[in-house]
């Protein structure tokens, strides 16, 4: 029998896409029936997290969502495995087993999701050849062909810039206010807002309003930039990266970031695709982890954050280095 | 046979007992002689109500009301009522005239009717009488669909009448209380809870009971005095009693029809208690209520913010609160039990009136309420019995706490409200008439509601009294269904791709599943990453213009591509590997240890090949394997360089393995190459 995981991407496949509200009423009600026993919020960090494996794309702001196209993409550094993503109909996954037959070798691999969470579909890796008769190989299968997705949208990442001057809380308003505290990594209550920092509240119109305070300004931004505007201010780091220990596999290496700092859509879709898995999280060391990021591309990310990457040294070496 | 003056009156009667104009209020479908008299002369029909009728009954044949049923079949739409109410109205016209009139018993109603639609005793018996049973149900469906809006539904469940009314109780439901009766109402519940405010709302036979003390009792109508007297009819006068006290609003005031009422909400939100009003449909963008109370809507939604009302305590949660405009009214029954369910459109937990079966709850309590739903969740609760320990500041003094409440069985559920009854009384979930699919996985609302993935099958809903009699695409369930409160999972029976049939009782409902649709349609807004210049957006957006340069999952095109390194895979074991370059240099390889993700990965890859990127010029890949050179290409192009002493070392490596291709190319290399060694 078909897993919920993978139910649920051939679902959203055939949808084509929709509401966002829609997508999760259906998700957690089609995870309850299935006796999963879940956190708060699952429905929305399932959407979040098949959006940065790069099945569908979400607009947050207006809620909507629609599907990915199919696409084939080499992963970076990895010995000839590519990766398939996006719309996987049952007519996609009969495309897949025919390149299974033909030209590549297909590994599936179930991704594991933290305690409470919606499982996210498997991911495709396939297993090729000829890197230059890739691109053919994947047209006549029917699916897009990206050279290498990662280090494209690596170089691609925007900068951070604090957004435009906005309206400062109204007075209708003012009970609905939180800000966001680094330390619980959520919203609390604020009595005050006197402060510079993250906040968010209600507009009239009920809409999620997230800005940053910065002396006398408000500025609109969104909830990831918020974070990573208020790490810059006061310059905490929360990246770190290693490199593998594998002789001449120094280049690349693993990403950690602190929980309570997630990465921004493209940043995060960027670091998935490296491997084209879920990442790892750590409740001990409290980070996610993505594998296979160069390090080119971890000092770009961070960079593009207003961040310090800090590398450490390969796992068999004790001790940190700078 | 014609259904003209027979449409005229459906219309008729939906406009008067289910416009828009009964939202919030509970409808009774009261209809005698004078009532359907009254209806004519106001909707200005032709025919009288019963006259209409009896043009499309067929007294004579087995199935005397088919005509009617096949007429609902053709012009059934989910935003009309189904077309029975001329029969409904003509069931209930029979209750009112049941009485001993010397030739019929007190409880004899099919004479009753028969006397009505074909003026003879004993033609329209009881044996052919469960499709009106049926529509009744139909009918409560439909009404019950629309949750407030067409007015609270008072038909009784399947389950709440006396096995000997089990068809007839529906019309007699209707015939008991006049449009008088109901005005009268409001008076009578709110001095029962003056009494008492603890125990409200007070089952339906408590309040029979008191209704026999209440000083005003003389002024209701003899039909419904009677009634209350009558020991074949009390069973059902409880039940409406209690039903109407549920949805009560705790105000002693009977408001009229046609003022917008907005529901009070409980809102939970940043740890703290406030209020939402909710109107049955988007409203004014602002209301004004008295004591500076006002509504304010919230963007295109049918809620409204509510600015100056005191934040929500234990006294305002157990006195209820009623706020009454001039063009709206606001109220929030009294409780001393708050139920709140996440609210998908506002992202927050708002109450709700009743427990929801298979949706998480988070139940306020009050100390007079706590024991009573202790009770209820030992017995009931899938999760979320305990209470919360600690005290939560935003908690009313003295209530208790619990989250995440899942009930999984709807008629254990109830039956153990109905046990203990007290304030819970009011929180039994919504009453099922027939038998509905809810959840699963569809595929095109758009063209077929009941068209489903493969494997995500809606579960099966079974009506209140249901006993369990199921067909499964004509055979009986194996394994059998389990116990009819609880949702019956349909994906767990692994149901082939095609169309499926469940038969309950004699009701069938049927939905289609489908691997996928032949076509997939391009969805309306394509969301995506925009890309512009050499930078594209953090956060994805939609855009219906599908010109614009987009990242779509991986989809990125050309955008970035100069930062992708060529790349070959070369073997993985030979003894020796050497690039050679195209412009005269050459250098020996390392082969890299495999990726250590790999570990990750249930079966990993064959590791036969290490990848090599190329930054520079093109070349080969030259490898000492088992005693031969063995030369592979790497984007090589004609060698084209002034041959000189530094590229001796070049030369070297290429004439050594020499033999080892036969490329044009290569070949090439190795001319030039011996001019290098010249």
């Amino acid at each position: 029998m078909i897993s919920i995981s993978n139910l649920l991407l051939r679902w959203v496949s055939e949808l084509g896409g929709g509401k966002v509200t829609d997508l999760r009423a259906r998700i957690l009600r089609t995870a309850r029936g299935r006796g999963l026993e879940i956190r708060d919020g699952a429905e929305g960090r399932w959407i979040r997290d098949v959006s940065a494996l790069g099945h569908l794309d979400v607009d947050w702001r207006r809620g909507i969502w629609s599907i990915a196209p199919p696409t084939l993409t080499r992963l970076p550094y990895s010995d000839g495995l590519a990766l398939i993503i996006g719309r996987r109909t049952v007519a996609d996954e009969r495309a897949v087993e025919a390149a299974g037959k033909e030209w590549a070798i297909v590994h599936q691999v179930m991704n594991e999701v933290a305690e409470g969470d919606i499982p996210v579909p498997d991911s495709l890796l396939v297993q090729y050849d000829s890197p230059d008769e890739l691109a053919q190989s994947a047209t006549a299968a029917g699916f897009s062909f990206t050279p290498c997705a990662a280090l494209q949208m690596f170089d691609l990442l925007p900068d951070l810039v604090q957004g435009d001057e906005a309206a400062p809380p109204a007075p209708g308003n003012i009970h609905t206010i939180q800000r966001y505290d680094l330390e619980e990594r959520s919203y609390l209550s604020a009595a005050s807002y006197n402060e510079d920092g993250l906040y968010r509240w209600r507009s009239s119109d009920w809409s999620r309003l997230v800005q940053v305070r910065r002396g006398t300004r408000w500025l609109s931004t969104e909830h990831e930039y918020g974070v990573y505007l208020e790490l810059a201010r006061l310059r905490r780091g929360v990246m770190r990266w290693r490199p593998e220990s594998g002789t001449g596999r120094e280049r690349v290496g693993t990403f950690f970031v602190d929980w309570g700092a997630p990465l921004p859509p493209l940043h995060a879709r960027a670091v998935v695709l490296c491997t084209g898995l879920h990442p790892c999280f750590s409740d001990l060391a409290q980070t996610a982890r993505y594998d296979n990021v160069p390090l080119a591309a971890a000092e770009r990310l961070a960079r593009s954050l207003q961040q310090e990457l800090e590398v450490l040294q390969p796992k068999s070496a004790p001790g940190k280095a700078k | 046979m014609g259904f003209g003056a027979y449409a005229a009156w459906q219309h008729a009667l939906e406009e008067a007992f289910f416009s828009p104009d009964w939202d919030g209020h509970p409808v009774v479908m009261y209809v005698d002689d004078a009532e359907a008299a009254a209806l004519q002369k106001r909707f200005d029909m032709d025919l009288p109500l019963v006259q209409a009728v009896k043009q499309v009954v067929r007294p004579e044949r087995p199935k005397p009301y088919d005509a009617i049923e096949q007429y609902e079949l053709r012009v059934r739409n989910s935003d009309d009522a189904p077309a029975v109410l001329p029969l409904l109205a003509c069931s209930v016209i029979a209750a009112t005239r049941m009485a001993n009139d010397g030739r019929h018993r007190a409880s004899n109603y099919h004479d009753q009717f028969s006397q009505l639609l074909t003026e003879r005793d004993g033609v329209l018996a009881s044996h052919n009488y469960l499709p009106i049973a049926h529509m009744w149900q139909r009918l409560a469906s439909w009404q019950t669909q629309w949750g407030a809006y067409r007015g609270l539904c008072t038909i009784p469940s399947p389950e709440d009448l006396p096995s000997n009314q089990s068809r007839i109780g529906y019309a007699i439901s209707q015939s008991l209380l006049r449009g008088t009766d109901r005005q009268l109402l409001p008076q009578f519940f709110y001095a029962m809870r003056q009494r008492d405010d603890a125990a409200w709302p007070l089952p339906g036979g408590r309040l029979l009971r008191l209704l026999m003390y209440w000083g005003q009792r003389e002024r209701f109508s003899r039909g419904f005095q009677r009634a209350m007297d009558d020991p074949e009819l009390r069973p059902i006068v409880e039940r409406l009693l209690g039903n109407l006290a549920n949805v009560w609003d705790g105000s002693p005031e009977y408001v009229k029809l046609g003022i917008p009422r907005a529901e009070l909400l409980v809102r939970f939100e940043n740890r703290r208690l406030g209020w939402l009003a909710r109107l049955p449909r988007k409203g004014a963008a602002e209301y004004s209520l008295p004591d500076g109370v006002t509504l304010r809507r919230l963007g295109d939604t049918e809620y409204y913010n509510v600015d100056g009302l005191k934040l929500p305590d234990a006294h305002t949660l157990r006195q209820g609160v009623q706020l009454r405009g001039e063009d709206v009214t606001v109220s929030r029954p009294p409780s001393s039990l708050v139920v709140l369910c996440h609210n998908a459109l506002l992202d927050c937990r708002t109450s709700v009136d009743r427990f929801v079966p298979g949706e998480e709850h988070m139940i306020l309590a009050a100390p007079e309420a706590e024991g009573d739903l202790e009770a209820v969740l030992q017995r009931a609760a899938s999760t979320g019995k305990a209470r919360e320990a600690g005290k939560l500041s935003w908690v009313p003094e003295g209530w208790s706490l619990r989250f995440r409440v899942l009930f999984d069985d709807a008629v254990t559920l109830k039956q153990a409200i109905r046990d203990v009854q007290g304030a819970m009384l009011a929180t039994q979930p919504a009453p099922r008439y027939k038998p509905y699919l809810e959840g699963g996985l569809p595929l095109a609302p758009q063209i077929n509601k009941r068209l489903y993935l493969t494997g995500g099958e809606p579960d099966l809903v079974m009506p209140d009294g249901a006993t369990g009699q199921v067909l499964l695409d004509g055979q009986p369930p194996d394994p059998a269904f389990p116990h009819p409160g609880e949702s019956i999972r349909l994906w767990t029976r692994q149901l082939a791709a095609g169309r499926h049939a469940v038969e309950i009782e004699g009701t069938e409902v049927s939905f289609i599943t489908a691997e996928g649709l032949p076509d997939l349609v391009a969805p309306k807004e394509v969301v995506g990453f925009r890309v512009a210049e050499a930078s594209a957006e953090g956060f994805a957006t939609a855009t219906d213009q599908s010109t614009a340069a987009l990242i779509r999952g991986a989809e990125v095109g050309l955008a970035g591509v100069d930062v992708v390194p060529r790349v070959v895979l070369c073997r993985r074991g030979a003894e020796k590997t050497l690039f050679v370059s195209c412009d005269g240099r050459a250098w020996t390889v390392a082969e890299p240890e495999p990726p250590a993700w790999w570990s990750r990965l249930n079966d990993a890859p064959s590791g036969y090949y290490f990848e090599l990127e190329l930054h520079g010029p093109g070349g080969w890949i030259v490898q000492w394997r088992k005693g031969t050179w063995q030369v592979e290409p790497a984007f090589p192009v004609e060698p084209n360089f002034q041959p000189g002493p530094q590229h001796l070392p070049w030369a070297a490596a290429v004439l050594e393995a020499a033999k080892g291709g036969r490329d044009p190319l290569w070949k090439a290399c190795v001319r030039l190459a011996e001019e290098v060694e010249k």
